[in-house]
């Protein structure tokens, strides 16, 4: 059968629910009329009562009746009795009548017993005339037929009793007749005991022998194991029936002795002993019927509660199946919607594939089928169009990233060259068209770079590095980049940097400081003179190993509104189509930016408002690598500034006083010059800070003027680095004002103090020239200084371009190059093999290039070294580090592959450094050991296993350079150095040098040779040169 | 053969009901028994009917006061008293006792009331069952048959 969907929902639904529903209603209705049954019943029980007790009574009146009508009402207390028993019998009629009133319907049942019970009050009456009626005429006439009525509409009522009850009702009916019969006895014997008279023979055989039977005959027995069979076979009543059964027996005697002789001698039966007794056997018989109807009752009572409790669980059941069709109704209607909804939607997606719009219904068989074609259709061509954009893009980012490096190679010729023109001479006309040109080939370079990002972001290129990285000196010397241009700009330039950051983290700093560059390039570029710009880098917590660093770049530019907000991310989208024109750019730069951030896991987000300023600011989860804060807090607690008072406020002057807090530097506010004087006398001043922008010119310069010997430090934008020039304050710090700069100059205060106080103390002076290539103003600053102050002449370069250019023009003039690792366009280690290459192919001698790097991690000292550095200093400079490398320059130490390998970097070394020379100097001649191999081997292996310092000959010319008479030499001989017989080498070394030591390191026997290193074992070999230097 | 069954079996029986009355009546019987035979049995009988009478709760019913009446009307058991006598018939008689009527008329004839007796008579008479008490009543001259005026 073909069904549709909505309608086999609608059988599965309905039909169950149709079949509850007429099964519970069903069981309802009958439930209903069962408890309507039982209630009918339980009113059938109530009338049986009425009946009953009417019987009583009748049984009690007619007897008592028949004393009081035999004597005439004379029998003591019969009068009383009489009446006593007319009043209950009277009550239990109107306890009847009042029923039938308030159950007419019941009134058919029992019409004739009322009738009979409305002539009552005449024949009382006649019974109290006591000659109106004989005394069988009421008895039996009377009283016995309304007994008879009444017990057999008891009998008739039964019928309309459940079932289970009849039984258990009909059997009272017995004991009803034996109750009525011992009545009949009882009363009418009476009569007779009174009378003093025996029976009619009539009598005796239609009233005696009829109505007396032994209890025998009764049905006891079924009621064995209740009370009821236990009192008929009590002792009580086993004793009452002999009694009852002699009395009888005395009774039929008397009479039958009339019968038979004619003479009767009267009942030894007290008429009253004689009702008594009767009446007693009466109640066993009653006692059994009310049993019976406590039964009754209790069945009812049960059958009323399971009824009751049936009835309502039909009712809920009833209701539950309404409820149930309902929300069958209601499902069902979700359902046609649902499979409605689906039938459009399909039909709506069958367009893509034919073009046209058919109808389909998902309902049927037919329509779920084309249903499914029609999805798996449009699935299939939708997988095309994605195959083919997927190609389509890859081919356009492979076009772009082709096209990008081929307009960068000729770029990057055009900057080299202009470089080198930038050296020669040229005119300042030249001058200014060169840096025009420069400047818009480096813009070009920028935007084509961007280009490569942006398609190697899309292409999924780029990868996040994991590199350990000392934070915030990074962070600190990506900030520092800008520190000239906003300075030139005049663009306030501030960085609020959490000093405990984290010494080491690991993440991928090159992106993280791109992204930083990029955004502080865009504030520069949207923010105007006298505006600001600050970067707040802060320690937000470490958790589980993983710190939380928040960054944030806001100025006070020229903002963006809520639309331009919204686009500022997307790609070639600036906030709007003037600002390429105005202010340059890709547009390129923040999808990069939030490309990144997210590829760390972090979200960029943007505050702006129009004319007001922009805030970008991220948050990134870096893995911690070591956590000491970068610089201890309260380091400097026990130092005190003098602080002069500053008129205006700035960031910059906030952020500096938060740093001093952070170091737990005092500080103590003065007015003038004259405060000062005073203030130093009392308290013990490191430092005198001078807010040059921001305080009064006139006092700085009365301070500066006066000869305090106290350290001043000087803090100012850039832009006024002239005029504090002229002043000449022992420290500058110029914006931004950063926690390394602060500890540095903190540090320094040490060394400009003992400068200031002790100008007569010797210092070394090294009359040497040096080249630093740095491109970090501040730090060229500090060593450029710190070597002159040591008499050390400085040219400087700003990157490793420039430091090649420069020594390539003179490489003879230099000394020494100091060489800062992270440059931009040429780096330290670049450079340095540009240089290596150079002198190779020039066959120059070589300049050491000493590294000097913020980095010292793990590989870092192997990588400068190995990259053909000669040596290198940490950032900051420490001056006897300084001291050291340009003693070993001054020495000529450095030759082309000499490593001097630092284990260590701490001051104790420096400290043996220092007074290995002190030891040498006490000596005559200094000890010298000099390698002779042409195995760069050999030379790498000493190098690394060897604790003593030595040099490398690798060939003649050189070992008779190194070997210079004023030395103690120790050679070290390699077997196969230049070829020559070793023997006839070590005589004619020995021949011009007679106290030259030469060990020889081979497996021969050599004779004149000090000592022989057979195995290059390192122990033995540092053993060997110990002996043989004593 | 009859009569001895009989008083074997009221003998027997005289034991089975404990009621006073029914003591009473068989001690009564049994005095009428050897009323003639055995005066001083008899007379011990009567008395210990007497006596149960006087125990009995109930004392003024129809059968209590018509043995009230023959004993005191036959001296039976206790002197013969016709007043007394006559006070229990007519209270036996007030009760409903047939019996007692007889008896009273027969008590009448020895008092000498001729009239009342006739009255009770022929009120007895009305009853067949009762009429062979009045048997030893003639009718005519209202004489106690057997015994000489």
């Amino acid at each position: 059968m073909k069904l549709s969907l909505n309608k086999f929902i609608e059988l599965a639904i309905f039909i169950p629910a149709l079949i509850l529903f007429g099964f519970s209603s069903f069981f309802f209705y009958q439930n209903f009329q069962n408890y309507q049954k039982i209630q009918k019943t339980q009113k059938y029980i109530t009338l049986t009562k009425k009946l009953e007790n009417i019987l009583v009574a009748l049984g009690q009146e007619r007897g008592t009746s028949s004393i009081y009508f035999v004597s005439k009402g004379k029998y003591p207390h019969s009068r009383e009795v009489v009446t006593k028993k007319r009043a209950n019998m009277s009550k239990a009629i109107n306890a009847l009548k009042q029923f039938i009133n308030q159950n007419p319907k019941y009134y058919n049942e029992t019409e004739n017993i009322i009738s009979l019970t409305n002539q009552l009050p005449g024949i009382r009456k006649k019974i109290d005339s006591f000659s109106n009626i004989k005394y069988k005429e009421w008895f039996f006439g009377y009283y016995t037929v309304l007994e008879n009525e009444i017990i057999n509409q008891i009998y008739q009522l039964s019928k309309k009793f459940p079932l289970k009850l009849q039984a258990l009702y009909r059997a009272k009916i017995p004991f009803e007749k034996a109750t009525a019969y011992t009545g009949i006895i009882r009363g009418f014997v009476s009569y007779y005991i009174t009378a003093d008279l025996p029976l009619s023979q009539d009598d005796y055989k239609g009233v005696l022998l009829k109505y007396y039977h032994d209890t025998n005959i009764l049905p006891i027995a079924q009621f064995k194991g209740t009370p009821v069979y236990n009192e008929f076979n009590s002792k009580k009543f086993k004793n009452l029936e002999s009694n009852i059964k002699s009395i009888m027996f005395y009774i039929e005697q008397a009479n039958m002795e009339y019968y038979n002789n004619g003479e009767f001698n009267g009942y030894p039966i007290d008429a009253f002993d004689y009702f008594h007794e009767m009446t007693k056997r009466i109640t066993y018989f009653k006692k059994t019927t009310d049993y019976i109807n406590t039964d009754i009752n209790s069945n009812i009572d049960i059958i009323k509660t399971n009824a009751t409790k049936n009835f309502i669980i039909y009712t809920i059941l009833f209701f539950i199946s309404i409820i149930l069709l309902l929300i069958g109704i209601y499902v069902n209607k979700l359902l046609k919607t649902h499979i409605n909804e689906l039938s459009t939607l399909i039909s709506s997606i069958t367009p893509i594939i034919t073009g046209k719009k058919t109808k389909i219904d998902v309902a049927s068989p037919e329509g779920m089928h084309k249903a499914i074609q029609t999805v798996s259709e449009a699935i299939e061509i939708t997988q095309e169009a994605i195959k083919k954009s997927e190609e389509s893009t890859k081919a356009k980012s492979l076009f772009l990233a082709n096209m990008s490096h081929e307009i960068r190679t000729p770029l990057n010729g055009i900057l080299g060259f202009l470089e080198l023109l930038k050296a020669t001479e040229a005119n300042e006309e030249q001058q200014d068209y060169i840096s025009t040109i420069e400047l818009s080939a480096k813009n070009l370079l920028q935007i084509v770079n961007n280009i490569l990002d942006v398609s190697k972001i899309e292409s999924q290129k780029i990868s996040i590095e994991e590199i350990d990285f000392r934070a915030l000196d990074e962070f600190e010397n990506t900030i520092e980049i800008f520190a000239a241009p906003t300075a030139q700009k005049n663009i306030e330039y501030a960085a609020d940097i959490s000093p405990d950051i984290p010494t080491v983290l690991k993440g991928d700093i090159l992106k993280i400081k791109e992204i930083l560059t990029n955004l502080i390039n865009n504030s520069m570029k949207f923010t105007q003179k006298n505006g600001s710009i600050t970067v707040r880098i802060k320690n937000n917590g470490i958790k589980d190993n993983i710190a939380e660093i928040y960054f944030e770049v806001e100025d006070t530019g020229i903002g963006m509104s809520e639309e331009q907000k919204a686009k500022v991310f997307e790609a070639f989208t600036q906030a709007d189509e003037s600002v390429t024109r105005r202010y340059g750019g890709t547009g390129l730069g923040l999808t990069i930016v939030k490309n990144y951030i997210e590829m760390m896991n972090g979200q960029i987000k943007v505050e702006s408002e129009l004319n007001k300023g922009t805030k970008f600011f991220f948050t990134l989860k870096l893995p911690v690598i070591d956590k000491t804060p970068r610089y201890q807090a309260s380091l400097y607690k026990d130092k005190t500034f003098a602080i002069l008072k500053t008129q205006t406020d700035s960031l910059r002057k906030n952020i500096t006083f938060k740093y001093f807090s952070y170091f737990g530097i005092d500080k103590i506010t003065f007015n003038n010059a004259n405060e000062i004087e005073s203030l130093i006398n009392t308290e013990k001043i490191e430092s005198i800070i001078l807010f040059y922008q921001e305080s009064d010119k006139k006092e700085i310069e009365n301070i500066l003027n006066k000869e305090l010997n106290i350290p001043v430090i000087m803090i100012a934008s850039y832009a006024f680095k002239e005029a504090i020039d002229k002043l000449s304050p022992e420290i500058n710090i110029y914006d931004p004002v950063t926690p390394t700069k602060t500890f540095n100059s903190t540090e320094s205060l040490k060394e400009t103090k003992q400068l200031i106080q002790s100008s007569k103390e010797e210092t070394p002076i090294y009359k040497i020239k040096a080249l630093v290539a740095e491109d970090n103003p501040i730090n060229m600053k500090l060593i450029t200084t710190t070597l002159k102050n040591l008499g050390v002449e400085t040219d400087t370069a700003n990157n490793g371009l420039e430091a090649f250019n420069k020594y390539s023009m003179y490489p003879d003039k230099y000394d020494v190059i100091f060489m800062d690792v992270q440059m931009p366009i040429m780096d330290g280690i670049e450079t340095t093999q540009e240089i290596i290459e150079y002198e190779e192919e020039e066959e120059l001698p070589h300049t050491p290039i000493i590294a000097v790097t913020a980095n010292v991690l793990k590989g870092d000292k192997e990588r400068f070294l190995g990259s053909g550095m000669d040596d290198y200093i940490s950032k900051p400079i420490n001056k006897n580090e300084l001291h050291r490398v340009l003693e070993q320059i001054a020495k000529h130490r450095y030759s082309k592959t000499v490593h001097i390998i630092q284990k260590e970097e701490n001051n104790n070394e420096l400290k043996e450094a220092q007074e290995t020379p002190r030891n040498e100097e006490k000596s005559i001649k200094e000890k010298k050991i000099i390698l002779a191999t042409e195995s760069s081997f050999l030379a790498n292996y000493l190098k690394i296993t060897l604790k003593e310092n030595f040099e490398i000959a690798t060939n003649l010319k050189e070992l008779s350079k190194l070997a210079t008479k004023d030395n103690l030499n120790i050679i070290l001989l390699e077997e196969d150095f230049t070829g020559a017989n070793l023997e006839q080498l070590i005589s004619s070394i020995k021949k011009e040098n007679p106290d030259t030591i030469v060990i020889a390191i081979t497996e021969k026997t050599i004779k004149n040779a000090d000592a022989i290193i057979e195995d290059l074992n390192p122990e033995e070999i540092e053993k060997t040169i110990q002996k043989v230097s004593k | 053969m009859k009569k001895l069954f009989l008083v074997l079996i009221l003998t027997i029986s005289a034991f089975a009901l404990d009621l006073t009355f029914t003591k009473a009546f068989n001690n009564f019987n049994k005095g009428t028994r050897f009323e003639q035979t055995d005066k001083q049995k008899a007379n011990q009988y009567f008395q210990k009917a007497f006596f149960l009478i006087q125990q009995m709760q109930h004392k003024d019913t129809s059968q209590v006061n018509y043995m009230l009446g023959e004993m005191y009307s036959n001296g039976w058991g206790i002197e013969q008293n016709y007043q007394k006598a006559e006070k229990y018939f007519l209270k036996a008689i007030n009760l409903g006792n047939v019996r007692a009527n007889c008896s009273l008329a027969k008590l009448y004839i020895q008092m000498g009331k001729s009239n009342l007796a006739r009255k009770y008579l022929n009120y007895a008479l009305s009853y067949p069952s009762v009429a062979h008490y009045c048997k030893d009543i003639s009718q005519n001259n209202l004489t106690i048959k057997g015994e000489t005026k």
